[in-house]
Protein backbone atom coordinates (compact mmCIF):
# COMPACT_ATOMS: atom_id res chain seq x y z
CA UNK A 1 0.00 0.00 0.00
CA UNK A 2 2.83 2.39 1.19
CA UNK A 3 4.46 1.47 -2.42
CA UNK A 4 1.65 1.91 -4.42
CA UNK A 5 1.35 5.69 -2.31
CA UNK A 6 4.73 7.11 -3.36
CA UNK A 7 4.30 5.53 -6.96
CA UNK A 8 0.61 7.57 -7.09
CA UNK A 9 2.64 11.09 -5.29
CA UNK A 10 5.75 10.44 -7.88
CA UNK A 11 3.13 10.10 -10.71
CA UNK A 12 1.38 13.19 -9.63
CA UNK A 13 4.57 15.22 -9.18
CA UNK A 14 6.01 14.45 -12.36
CA UNK A 15 2.83 15.04 -14.18
CA UNK A 16 3.04 18.85 -12.40
CA UNK A 17 6.19 19.49 -14.06
CA UNK A 18 4.35 20.23 -16.92
CA UNK A 19 0.67 20.80 -16.06
CA UNK A 20 1.31 22.01 -12.22
CA UNK A 21 -0.73 25.27 -11.96
CA UNK A 22 1.58 26.81 -8.60
CA UNK A 23 4.04 24.05 -8.96
CA UNK A 24 6.57 26.83 -10.59
CA UNK A 25 9.66 27.55 -8.72
CA UNK A 26 10.13 30.74 -10.69
CA UNK A 27 7.61 32.69 -12.46
CA UNK A 28 8.55 35.95 -14.51
CA UNK A 29 7.16 38.99 -12.83
CA UNK A 30 6.70 42.02 -15.17
CA UNK A 31 7.11 45.73 -13.96
CA UNK A 32 6.15 47.95 -16.73
CA UNK A 33 7.63 51.28 -16.36
CA UNK A 34 6.24 54.35 -18.44
CA UNK A 35 6.30 54.84 -22.14
CA UNK A 36 7.34 58.38 -23.36
CA UNK A 37 4.79 60.05 -25.23
CA UNK A 38 4.35 59.29 -29.17
CA UNK A 39 4.20 56.72 -31.82
CA UNK A 40 7.84 56.76 -32.12
CA UNK A 41 8.42 56.07 -28.31
CA UNK A 42 10.70 54.27 -25.99
CA UNK A 43 9.65 52.26 -22.57
CA UNK A 44 11.49 49.88 -19.64
CA UNK A 45 10.08 47.02 -18.33
CA UNK A 46 12.05 45.02 -15.72
CA UNK A 47 11.37 41.03 -15.21
CA UNK A 48 11.93 39.80 -12.00
CA UNK A 49 12.03 36.15 -11.49
CA UNK A 50 10.28 34.90 -8.19
CA UNK A 51 9.30 32.15 -6.69
CA UNK A 52 10.50 29.32 -4.14
CA UNK A 53 14.31 29.35 -5.06
CA UNK A 54 16.97 30.27 -7.66
CA UNK A 55 14.90 32.57 -9.48
CA UNK A 56 17.38 35.66 -8.33
CA UNK A 57 17.94 36.77 -11.83
CA UNK A 58 16.12 39.94 -13.11
CA UNK A 59 16.80 41.75 -16.37
CA UNK A 60 15.65 45.25 -17.76
CA UNK A 61 14.35 45.02 -21.19
CA UNK A 62 14.46 48.26 -23.50
CA UNK A 63 12.06 49.16 -26.04
CA UNK A 64 11.75 51.52 -29.24
CA UNK A 65 8.23 51.24 -29.99
CA UNK A 66 7.75 51.90 -33.79
CA UNK A 67 4.02 51.73 -34.91
CA UNK A 68 5.25 48.80 -37.39
CA UNK A 69 7.83 46.59 -34.90
CA UNK A 70 9.68 47.18 -31.69
CA UNK A 71 13.23 47.37 -31.29
CA UNK A 72 14.28 45.85 -27.88
CA UNK A 73 17.80 45.47 -25.60
CA UNK A 74 18.20 43.80 -22.69
CA UNK A 75 20.56 45.01 -19.53
CA UNK A 76 21.74 42.92 -16.56
CA UNK A 77 23.56 46.43 -15.84
CA UNK A 78 20.66 48.66 -15.49
CA UNK A 79 19.78 49.87 -11.89
CA UNK A 80 16.55 50.40 -10.57
CA UNK A 81 16.68 53.82 -9.47
CA UNK A 82 18.07 54.75 -13.64
CA UNK A 83 14.87 54.71 -15.33
CA UNK A 84 12.47 56.81 -12.66
CA UNK A 85 15.40 59.06 -12.61
CA UNK A 86 15.70 59.19 -16.98
CA UNK A 87 11.73 59.67 -17.14
CA UNK A 88 12.01 62.53 -14.53
CA UNK A 89 13.10 64.58 -17.87
CA UNK A 90 10.96 63.18 -20.58
CA UNK A 91 7.06 63.54 -21.39
CA UNK A 92 5.35 60.37 -20.23
CA UNK A 93 2.39 58.75 -21.63
CA UNK A 94 -1.01 58.03 -19.68
CA UNK A 95 -2.58 54.39 -20.34
CA UNK A 96 -5.68 52.81 -19.37
CA UNK A 97 -5.85 49.83 -17.91
CA UNK A 98 -8.84 47.62 -19.36
CA UNK A 99 -11.25 46.62 -17.33
CA UNK A 100 -11.58 43.19 -16.72
CA UNK A 101 -14.29 40.74 -16.42
CA UNK A 102 -14.08 36.86 -16.23
CA UNK A 103 -10.68 37.23 -18.10
CA UNK A 104 -12.06 39.28 -20.80
CA UNK A 105 -10.97 42.95 -21.15
CA UNK A 106 -13.13 45.85 -22.53
CA UNK A 107 -12.81 49.30 -23.37
CA UNK A 108 -16.53 50.76 -23.41
CA UNK A 109 -18.38 49.31 -25.94
CA UNK A 110 -15.61 49.75 -28.71
CA UNK A 111 -13.26 47.55 -27.43
CA UNK A 112 -13.09 43.65 -26.31
CA UNK A 113 -10.29 41.50 -25.69
CA UNK A 114 -11.21 37.83 -25.20
CA UNK A 115 -8.06 35.46 -24.30
CA UNK A 116 -7.56 32.67 -27.60
CA UNK A 117 -9.27 29.69 -28.55
CA UNK A 118 -8.32 26.11 -27.16
CA UNK A 119 -5.51 24.09 -29.03
CA UNK A 120 -5.93 21.18 -28.03
CA UNK A 121 -3.08 19.65 -30.17
CA UNK A 122 -0.35 22.27 -28.14
CA UNK A 123 -0.22 20.37 -25.13
CA UNK A 124 0.95 17.39 -26.56
CA UNK A 125 3.19 19.25 -29.06
CA UNK A 126 4.75 21.00 -26.07
CA UNK A 127 4.84 17.69 -24.20
CA UNK A 128 6.89 15.92 -27.17
CA UNK A 129 9.63 18.33 -27.24
CA UNK A 130 13.09 17.19 -26.17
CA UNK A 131 13.26 20.35 -24.16
CA UNK A 132 10.17 21.45 -23.16
CA UNK A 133 10.93 24.61 -22.48
CA UNK A 134 10.00 28.15 -25.03
CA UNK A 135 12.77 28.39 -26.36
CA UNK A 136 12.64 25.09 -27.89
CA UNK A 137 8.88 25.71 -28.70
CA UNK A 138 10.02 28.93 -31.03
CA UNK A 139 13.29 27.12 -32.58
CA UNK A 140 10.86 23.74 -33.86
CA UNK A 141 7.37 25.76 -34.34
CA UNK A 142 7.14 26.71 -37.85
CA UNK A 143 3.42 28.50 -37.96
CA UNK A 144 1.23 29.33 -35.69
CA UNK A 145 3.25 29.40 -32.75
CA UNK A 146 1.91 32.21 -31.23
CA UNK A 147 -1.87 33.07 -30.72
CA UNK A 148 -3.38 36.42 -30.38
CA UNK A 149 -5.88 36.96 -28.27
CA UNK A 150 -9.42 37.66 -30.00
CA UNK A 151 -10.24 41.44 -30.42
CA UNK A 152 -13.42 42.37 -31.39
CA UNK A 153 -13.92 46.26 -32.27
CA UNK A 154 -9.77 46.49 -33.27
CA UNK A 155 -7.18 46.43 -35.91
CA UNK A 156 -4.00 45.12 -34.12
CA UNK A 157 -0.77 43.74 -35.04
CA UNK A 158 1.48 42.18 -32.83
CA UNK A 159 4.52 43.89 -32.79
CA UNK A 160 6.43 42.46 -29.89
CA UNK A 161 6.49 39.37 -27.38
CA UNK A 162 8.15 38.67 -24.52
CA UNK A 163 10.38 35.48 -26.02
CA UNK A 164 10.62 33.50 -22.36
CA UNK A 165 6.05 33.85 -23.02
CA UNK A 166 4.62 31.05 -24.57
CA UNK A 167 1.46 31.90 -26.10
CA UNK A 168 -0.84 29.15 -26.67
CA UNK A 169 -4.00 28.26 -24.39
CA UNK A 170 -3.32 31.30 -21.98
CA UNK A 171 -5.46 33.68 -20.24
CA UNK A 172 -5.31 37.89 -20.02
CA UNK A 173 -3.82 38.98 -16.61
CA UNK A 174 -3.28 42.53 -17.39
CA UNK A 175 -4.23 44.92 -20.75
CA UNK A 176 -3.01 48.68 -20.58
CA UNK A 177 -4.04 50.86 -23.26
CA UNK A 178 -1.85 53.56 -24.54
CA UNK A 179 -4.68 55.91 -26.39
CA UNK A 180 -2.57 58.61 -27.82
CA UNK A 181 -0.40 56.41 -29.26
CA UNK A 182 -2.33 53.70 -30.17
CA UNK A 183 -0.59 50.90 -28.66
CA UNK A 184 -1.86 47.87 -26.13
CA UNK A 185 0.34 45.75 -23.85
CA UNK A 186 -1.04 42.82 -22.39
CA UNK A 187 0.48 40.86 -19.86
CA UNK A 188 -0.42 36.98 -20.18
CA UNK A 189 -0.37 34.16 -17.81
CA UNK A 190 0.52 30.87 -19.46
CA UNK A 191 -0.67 27.60 -16.73
CA UNK A 192 2.22 25.31 -18.11
CA UNK A 193 5.28 25.26 -16.98
CA UNK A 194 8.66 24.44 -18.64
CA UNK A 195 11.10 21.39 -17.78
CA UNK A 196 13.07 22.93 -15.17
CA UNK A 197 9.18 24.56 -13.79
CA UNK A 198 9.79 27.93 -14.58
CA UNK A 199 6.52 29.69 -15.45
CA UNK A 200 6.05 31.32 -18.69
CA UNK A 201 3.94 34.16 -18.51
CA UNK A 202 4.45 36.97 -21.15
CA UNK A 203 3.92 40.29 -22.01
CA UNK A 204 2.68 41.22 -25.96
CA UNK A 205 2.57 44.45 -27.84
CA UNK A 206 -0.10 45.36 -30.03
CA UNK A 207 -0.34 48.59 -32.54
CA UNK A 208 -3.41 49.63 -33.75
CA UNK A 209 -3.71 49.68 -36.94
CA UNK A 210 -8.06 50.73 -37.46
CA UNK A 211 -11.17 50.43 -35.84
CA UNK A 212 -13.99 48.05 -37.13
CA UNK A 213 -16.54 50.26 -39.15
CA UNK B 1 61.29 33.42 -77.31
CA UNK B 2 61.61 30.64 -74.17
CA UNK B 3 63.14 33.88 -72.10
CA UNK B 4 60.40 36.14 -73.01
CA UNK B 5 58.12 33.24 -71.79
CA UNK B 6 59.90 33.02 -68.58
CA UNK B 7 60.44 36.62 -68.15
CA UNK B 8 56.46 37.12 -68.77
CA UNK B 9 55.50 34.56 -65.77
CA UNK B 10 58.34 36.83 -63.92
CA UNK B 11 56.79 39.93 -64.05
CA UNK B 12 53.29 38.20 -63.29
CA UNK B 13 54.35 36.79 -60.20
CA UNK B 14 56.16 39.91 -59.05
CA UNK B 15 52.97 41.63 -59.98
CA UNK B 16 51.48 39.53 -57.59
CA UNK B 17 53.55 39.41 -54.86
CA UNK B 18 54.60 43.03 -55.26
CA UNK B 19 50.62 43.85 -54.55
CA UNK B 20 49.57 41.55 -51.62
CA UNK B 21 50.04 44.50 -49.43
CA UNK B 22 47.32 45.90 -51.21
CA UNK B 23 45.49 43.29 -52.01
CA UNK B 24 44.97 42.81 -48.21
CA UNK B 25 44.07 46.47 -47.31
CA UNK B 26 40.86 47.02 -45.94
CA UNK B 27 40.65 50.51 -45.46
CA UNK B 28 38.41 50.32 -42.64
CA UNK B 29 37.98 53.65 -41.46
CA UNK B 30 35.80 55.06 -38.77
CA UNK B 31 33.67 58.21 -38.68
CA UNK B 32 31.58 59.31 -35.76
CA UNK B 33 28.39 61.19 -35.18
CA UNK B 34 26.86 62.43 -32.35
CA UNK B 35 23.05 62.16 -33.13
CA UNK B 36 21.57 64.01 -29.81
CA UNK B 37 21.53 63.22 -26.12
CA UNK B 38 18.36 63.29 -24.31
CA UNK B 39 17.44 66.04 -21.53
CA UNK B 40 19.48 65.46 -18.04
CA UNK B 41 22.00 63.67 -15.80
CA UNK B 42 20.32 60.09 -16.95
CA UNK B 43 19.91 60.33 -20.24
CA UNK B 44 21.02 58.28 -23.32
CA UNK B 45 23.70 59.98 -25.90
CA UNK B 46 23.06 58.62 -29.03
CA UNK B 47 26.05 58.02 -31.69
CA UNK B 48 26.67 57.03 -35.28
CA UNK B 49 29.81 54.62 -36.33
CA UNK B 50 30.20 54.25 -39.34
CA UNK B 51 33.31 52.04 -40.46
CA UNK B 52 34.03 52.43 -44.26
CA UNK B 53 36.10 50.55 -46.67
CA UNK B 54 35.99 47.35 -47.01
CA UNK B 55 33.97 46.93 -43.48
CA UNK B 56 30.78 48.98 -44.57
CA UNK B 57 29.82 48.53 -40.94
CA UNK B 58 27.12 51.11 -39.50
CA UNK B 59 25.70 51.27 -36.47
CA UNK B 60 23.87 53.36 -33.54
CA UNK B 61 25.04 53.32 -30.55
CA UNK B 62 23.15 54.31 -26.93
CA UNK B 63 25.16 55.11 -24.08
CA UNK B 64 23.12 55.29 -20.58
CA UNK B 65 24.33 57.91 -18.68
CA UNK B 66 23.82 59.09 -15.53
CA UNK B 67 25.37 56.21 -13.48
CA UNK B 68 27.99 57.11 -10.18
CA UNK B 69 31.07 55.28 -12.14
CA UNK B 70 30.61 54.63 -15.73
CA UNK B 71 27.85 54.07 -17.77
CA UNK B 72 25.40 51.99 -17.04
CA UNK B 73 24.74 50.12 -20.37
CA UNK B 74 25.25 50.59 -23.64
CA UNK B 75 23.62 49.42 -26.90
CA UNK B 76 24.45 48.68 -30.61
CA UNK B 77 21.37 48.35 -33.38
CA UNK B 78 22.36 48.13 -37.29
CA UNK B 79 18.71 49.11 -38.09
CA UNK B 80 19.20 52.35 -36.05
CA UNK B 81 18.39 54.62 -38.39
CA UNK B 82 14.89 53.03 -38.48
CA UNK B 83 13.77 54.44 -35.64
CA UNK B 84 16.20 56.67 -33.72
CA UNK B 85 15.60 60.11 -36.17
CA UNK B 86 11.42 59.74 -34.94
CA UNK B 87 12.25 58.78 -32.16
CA UNK B 88 14.57 62.07 -31.54
CA UNK B 89 11.58 64.26 -32.03
CA UNK B 90 9.40 62.72 -29.67
CA UNK B 91 11.62 63.56 -26.79
CA UNK B 92 13.21 67.05 -25.36
CA UNK B 93 17.28 67.06 -25.86
CA UNK B 94 20.02 68.48 -24.50
CA UNK B 95 22.13 71.08 -26.91
CA UNK B 96 25.54 70.22 -27.16
CA UNK B 97 27.79 73.08 -27.79
CA UNK B 98 30.69 72.35 -30.25
CA UNK B 99 33.89 73.79 -28.60
CA UNK B 100 36.55 75.84 -30.61
CA UNK B 101 40.51 74.87 -31.30
CA UNK B 102 42.44 77.95 -30.04
CA UNK B 103 45.81 76.55 -31.17
CA UNK B 104 45.84 73.19 -29.33
CA UNK B 105 43.91 74.68 -26.27
CA UNK B 106 40.23 74.40 -25.41
CA UNK B 107 38.48 77.02 -23.11
CA UNK B 108 35.33 76.61 -20.97
CA UNK B 109 34.97 77.98 -17.91
CA UNK B 110 37.54 79.11 -16.22
CA UNK B 111 38.79 75.82 -17.12
CA UNK B 112 41.41 74.59 -20.17
CA UNK B 113 41.82 71.56 -21.54
CA UNK B 114 44.46 70.05 -24.42
CA UNK B 115 45.25 66.75 -26.17
CA UNK B 116 48.19 64.87 -23.83
CA UNK B 117 51.82 65.56 -24.82
CA UNK B 118 53.03 63.26 -27.45
CA UNK B 119 54.48 59.89 -25.97
CA UNK B 120 56.35 59.42 -28.93
CA UNK B 121 59.29 57.31 -28.08
CA UNK B 122 57.99 54.55 -25.91
CA UNK B 123 54.64 54.18 -27.96
CA UNK B 124 56.42 53.96 -31.33
CA UNK B 125 58.98 51.67 -29.93
CA UNK B 126 55.62 49.72 -28.32
CA UNK B 127 53.30 50.24 -31.67
CA UNK B 128 56.46 49.33 -34.16
CA UNK B 129 57.09 45.56 -32.33
CA UNK B 130 53.07 45.26 -32.68
CA UNK B 131 52.74 45.53 -36.26
CA UNK B 132 55.82 43.58 -37.05
CA UNK B 133 54.24 41.00 -34.57
CA UNK B 134 50.19 40.95 -36.02
CA UNK B 135 47.66 43.65 -37.19
CA UNK B 136 48.98 46.23 -34.93
CA UNK B 137 45.31 47.35 -34.12
CA UNK B 138 44.19 48.59 -31.07
CA UNK B 139 42.94 45.11 -30.27
CA UNK B 140 46.38 43.88 -30.16
CA UNK B 141 47.52 47.40 -28.37
CA UNK B 142 45.60 46.39 -25.50
CA UNK B 143 46.22 42.74 -25.41
CA UNK B 144 50.04 43.87 -25.19
CA UNK B 145 50.04 47.21 -23.92
CA UNK B 146 52.09 46.45 -20.22
CA UNK B 147 50.96 49.79 -18.93
CA UNK B 148 49.61 53.68 -19.88
CA UNK B 149 47.91 52.11 -22.85
CA UNK B 150 46.21 55.16 -23.05
CA UNK B 151 46.49 59.23 -22.82
CA UNK B 152 43.78 60.64 -22.07
CA UNK B 153 42.48 64.34 -22.56
CA UNK B 154 44.25 66.83 -19.96
CA UNK B 155 42.17 68.88 -17.72
CA UNK B 156 43.31 71.99 -15.90
CA UNK B 157 40.65 73.60 -13.67
CA UNK B 158 37.98 70.89 -13.73
CA UNK B 159 37.42 67.12 -12.48
CA UNK B 160 37.09 65.38 -15.41
CA UNK B 161 35.68 61.29 -15.05
CA UNK B 162 36.46 59.32 -18.36
CA UNK B 163 32.39 57.85 -18.58
CA UNK B 164 33.53 56.02 -22.18
CA UNK B 165 35.72 54.86 -24.86
CA UNK B 166 35.31 53.11 -27.77
CA UNK B 167 37.49 50.29 -27.85
CA UNK B 168 38.84 50.20 -31.03
CA UNK B 169 40.57 53.48 -30.57
CA UNK B 170 44.06 54.21 -29.77
CA UNK B 171 44.72 57.16 -27.65
CA UNK B 172 48.55 57.48 -27.97
CA UNK B 173 49.49 61.07 -29.91
CA UNK B 174 46.40 61.74 -31.24
CA UNK B 175 44.54 64.96 -32.06
CA UNK B 176 41.11 66.03 -31.36
CA UNK B 177 38.81 66.09 -34.45
CA UNK B 178 35.57 67.34 -32.62
CA UNK B 179 34.42 68.47 -29.32
CA UNK B 180 30.77 68.34 -28.28
CA UNK B 181 29.96 70.02 -24.83
CA UNK B 182 26.41 69.07 -22.77
CA UNK B 183 26.50 71.95 -20.33
CA UNK B 184 23.21 71.39 -18.64
CA UNK B 185 24.23 67.77 -17.58
CA UNK B 186 28.22 68.49 -17.80
CA UNK B 187 28.90 65.86 -20.37
CA UNK B 188 31.68 66.12 -23.21
CA UNK B 189 32.48 64.24 -25.89
CA UNK B 190 35.68 64.11 -27.82
CA UNK B 191 36.26 62.30 -31.31
CA UNK B 192 40.07 61.67 -31.50
CA UNK B 193 41.80 61.62 -35.05
CA UNK B 194 44.61 58.83 -34.53
CA UNK B 195 46.97 59.43 -37.32
CA UNK B 196 48.38 56.13 -37.04
CA UNK B 197 46.90 53.13 -38.96
CA UNK B 198 46.97 49.63 -38.53
CA UNK B 199 47.88 46.66 -40.48
CA UNK B 200 45.17 47.31 -43.81
CA UNK B 201 45.49 50.53 -43.56
CA UNK B 202 42.22 50.76 -40.69
CA UNK B 203 42.44 53.98 -38.72
CA UNK B 204 42.08 53.43 -35.07
CA UNK B 205 39.82 56.93 -34.69
CA UNK B 206 38.39 57.65 -31.17
CA UNK B 207 35.57 58.49 -29.13
CA UNK B 208 35.62 59.24 -25.58
CA UNK B 209 33.15 60.71 -22.73
CA UNK B 210 33.78 62.18 -19.67
CA UNK B 211 31.67 64.17 -16.62
CA UNK B 212 32.71 67.04 -15.92
CA UNK B 213 32.48 68.61 -12.14
CA UNK B 214 33.68 72.14 -11.87
CA UNK B 215 34.84 73.55 -8.60
CA UNK B 216 32.13 75.26 -6.71
CA UNK B 217 32.44 79.17 -7.89
CA UNK B 218 33.80 78.68 -11.35
CA UNK B 219 32.12 81.06 -13.55
CA UNK B 220 30.41 80.56 -16.84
Amino acid sequence: MKVLLIVFFLMISAGSVVHGQDSALCRPNFKLFDKTEGRYSLMFYRVYWEGQGGCDRSSFNVLFLLPDRVHSFQSETLYGNWVPNFYANLPLEKYEILKDSNGVFSWGDSMKISPPNMDSSFQNHFESLKRKDARSWYWICTENCIDDPIFSGIKPGRIYHFRGGLYKNYSIKEVRYYRESEYLIILTHQPLIDEKRRGMDGVIIYSLSGWDE
Amino acid sequence: MKSCKYSIIVVFLSCLFGSSTLISATFCEQKFKVYGKTAGEHSILFWELFVGGECQNWTVNGLFLGNDKDYTMSIQDHNGSIWLPPFLETVPLEQGVKLADSSGKYFLRDSVFTTPPPDDISFLRHYSALVNEGRGDAAQWYRECPVDCSDYPVFYGVNARLIYAYRDGIYKNYKFKEVLYYPDSGYIVFITDQPRVAMGHDTMHGFLVFKLEFNRGTKE
